[in-house]
């Protein structure tokens, strides 16, 4: 069984919001929904791609006037499992990302 | 231009959070949070690059020895400020111990953990000697050198869990 060091605070905040949220979300609005900057947000979400617990898609819009292409990101069901985890070890550490109402 | 400068910094098997990262910033709102968010991409570049190139583990070995060189020199300095060698020859003692703990530091972490634990020890051991009664009498400057083999002694001891936690850290990363 692979074994990984305690998530961070920050890395909380966004699979609690992710979980939360309940389909996937761009790059920018869990920025917005975290407060976290992005050289603290992408790090975090290429760690957590890597374990498998998140999984990232292109969303390619709808529309003519749609914009380029761009990342959207979801939790896998390991992440939605291993988010309740660290949730329910972690209750009352965490705060809340804006938006987020449980 | 930035992310040009984060694809080059990034390794191969990451040039996928470069593609993302530039995609995503054509959605931020232009003014300073468009800029914000350029410079914390390149941050984390930088942090990935020097994780993969360097090594956490070796930019640590790299800051305790240019610590202690700066230390080691800071001794020398204040011995040019004094002429009496009861005072000038601990103080080139400690730029010595200094030093070689700094070249052990970055030669090989594992011999400055054992050397910095074993002179820690020693120095703690000489701090209690000079702290008998009867060793008062025969040595000069005794207070100036027991304050500095304290002082020494608690940076050995401190050096060592550097030295411990450093390694942990080039550990995990590497699990």
């Amino acid at each position: 069984m692979t074994r990984y060091r305690t998530p961070s605070a920050s890395t909380l905040k966004v699979l609690t919001f992710l979980s939360a949220a309940g389909k996937g979300q761009h790059g920018y609005a869990i920025m917005q929904a975290t407060d976290l900057a992005s050289g603290t947000l992408y790090p975090i979400l290429m760690r957590l791609s890597e374990r498998g617990w998140l999984e990232k898609n292109w969303d390619l819009g709808e529309g003519a006037d749609s914009g380029p292409p761009r990342r959207i990101y979801t939790l896998t069901a390991e992440g939605h499992r291993q988010t309740q985890v660290l949730m329910e070890t972690s209750s009352g550490q965490v705060k809340q990302p804006r938006g987020v109402t449980t | 231009m930035i992310f040009d400068w984060i694809e080059r910094l990034l390794p191969d098997d990451k040039q996928d959070w470069a593609r993302d990262m530039r995609a995503e910033f054509d959605y931020i709102p232009k003014g300073l949070s468009r800029t914000l968010f350029q410079f914390g991409c390149l941050r984390a570049a930088i942090e990935e690059f020097i994780k993969h190139n360097i090594g956490l583990q070796r930019v640590g070995q790299g800051l305790i020895a240019l610590g202690l060189m700066t230390l080691s020199f800071g001794c020398l300095a204040m011995a040019a400020g004094w002429d009496d060698q009861n005072i000038t020859r601990p103080l080139y003692g400690l730029c010595g111990l200094y030093s070689l703990t700094a070249i052990l530091t970055w030669v090989d972490l594992e011999k400055m953990k054992q050397f910095s634990l074993s002179v820690g020890i020693v120095l703690t051991l000489v701090w209690g000697l000079f702290n008998l009664p009867y060793l008062a009498l025969s040595l000069p400057e005794q207070d100036y050198v027991r304050a500095l083999s304290i002082e020494a002694a608690v940076l050995m001891f401190a050096l060592y869990i550097s030295g411990v936690y450093i390694s942990w850290i080039g550990e995990t990363r590497h699990a």
